[in-house]
């Protein structure tokens, strides 16, 4: 995970970066219902083809993203030969593998083109938005839901979002840091779990430690001038096509 | 609004972000069987994790915004899945079942002294609640009856569970008397103490 673009925020000058971060959160709930209630391939295809353009709009790096996807392809990878192999159905013709379905094929395919569709969303919205701006509309959008403190649940997703990258650099080390010292010897599930976790865990407890100390010297505070919010014609429009895919993957 | 952004707050409000950040990369570090829809995950250990350092309060505000952010569409569940659709899927039981394990686990901590008994038996019942809520919704989503119920969503864990049941009270046997003693578990007190 260390030194990789899925997730990070790109600084650009695009219709999508400037594009008003309450909308863009919108979008992505509206298109991750849809690749959930997507049946036919045809929804998969449009949905797929609006978000490459979503990218390719945003002027993000795709050659660096394609070469990160290998983290995810090897997930997706078995998850398609899981189902491939365990739903039952018919058998295909002169084929050499037995035990592979028709539909447990179709079915992975499906569940492969679903994961794809999220990790592409995410990357489209994670590389158009700023930490703060996201913070921000996370804020506004929590506001009118009564007993939340939106501001301190703003603050933690934000933090959440700062802290996954560093936690996924630290594991990689310590999985390296044991390998070269030829972990694979001990054979006790026990004691390896536990020598991967207890450096995890009090290295993140410090880390988190760090964090607060930072902030409290740079005097955070939750009571500050609020941001205001503009949006224009064109989120609206990007808005509204998100609002078609829902409905066309839902009723057609 | 000055006990608001007191530095106690501020420090459990970075705690709880840092185990909805490990329960997210839990996930991540999970592997789907070829048995059936629900992978072995490290999620569940951090959950666990959760309840034992955060308690009942934070430790379900920080397990209910991994679901939250999960239900909104980001890829945070097991193997880089999100959506409603994982939510009600066949898994959701275990995902709603993470809830009141760590509010229960969470309640024990609170309550009782650390100690190794104290920390095996929140963390067995914790688990006898996830699997009480998780078996049963996997087996009325994907309409099986209770033996393939069982057979799928409990019996490839069970060498799972005990492995992690194990680390978590080694784990926390080694962090958590530290951790509890540190300014930042007093404090804690006494904002819950302030709230009343």
């Amino acid at each position: 995970m260390a030194g990789i673009t899925f997730f990070h925020y790109i600084h650009k000058n695009t219709i999508l970066h400037k594009m008003d971060c309450r909308l863009k959160l919108l979008c992505l709930i509206l298109l991750s219902l849809s690749a959930g209630f997507a049946t036919k391939w045809l929804h998969y295809f449009v949905i797929i083809c609006i978000i490459t353009l979503a990218i390719i709009i945003a002027r993000l790096p795709i050659a660096a993203l394609l070469k990160d996807m290998k983290f995810f392809a090897i997930i997706i990878l078995i998850v398609f030969i899981s189902n491939a192999f365990t739903i039952p159905g018919e058998q295909i013709p002169n084929f050499p593998i037995s035990n592979v379905s028709i539909q447990g094929i179709t079915a992975g395919l499906r569940f492969a083109g679903r994961l794809i569709i999220i990790l592409m969303i995410c990357t489209a919205i994670t590389g158009t938005t700023s930490l703060m701006a996201l913070k921000n509309a996370i804020e506004w959008l929590l506001r009118p839901i009564p007993f939340i403190p939106e501001v301190r649940i703003a603050t933690i997703i934000n933090l959440t979002f700062v802290l996954i990258p560093l936690i996924f650099d630290n594991y990689v080390e310590i999985i390296s840091a044991q390998k070269s010292r030829c972990i694979q010897l001990n054979k006790n599930p026990i004691r390896r779990i536990r020598l991967i976790t207890l450096p995890l865990l009090s290295q993140s407890l410090r880390r988190a430690d760090e964090i607060a100390y930072a902030m409290e010297s740079r005097c955070y505070s939750e009571t500050r001038s609020s941001y205001i919010h503009k949006t224009n014609k064109i989120d609206w429009i990007i808005l509204g096509t998100c609002l078609m895919i829902l409905i066309f993957a839902l009723f057609l | 609004m000055i006990k608001n952004t007191s530095t106690p707050n501020l420090r459990i409000t970075v705690y709880c972000a840092l185990f909805t950040a490990l329960i997210i990369v839990g996930g991540y570090i999970s592997i789907p069987i070829p048995i059936g829809p629900v992978p072995i995950a490290l999620a569940d250990f951090f959950v666990m994790l959760a309840g034992l350092f955060l308690g009942f309060k934070y430790g379900l505000i920080s397990t209910t915004l991994y679901l939250v952010l999960g239900a909104i569409g980001l890829p945070v569940f097991a193997g880089g899945t999100a959506g409603l659709a994982v939510l009600f899927g066949p898994t959701g039981g275990f995902l709603f079942g993470y809830l009141f394990m760590v509010a229960f686990i969470g309640f024990i901590s609170d309550k009782m002294k650390p100690a190794i008994p104290t920390y095996l038996l929140s963390l067995i019942v914790g688990n006898i609640l996830l699997y009480s809520i998780g078996v049963p919704w996997l087996r009325i989503v994907m309409h099986f009856n209770w033996a393939e119920a069982f057979a799928v969503g409990f019996v490839p864990f069970i060498a799972g569970i005990v492995i992690k049941i194990a680390v978590a009270v080694t784990l926390s046997h080694k962090l958590l008397p530290p951790f509890k003693r540190t300014h930042a578990f007093s404090s804690m007190q006494q904002i819950d103490g302030g709230d009343e």
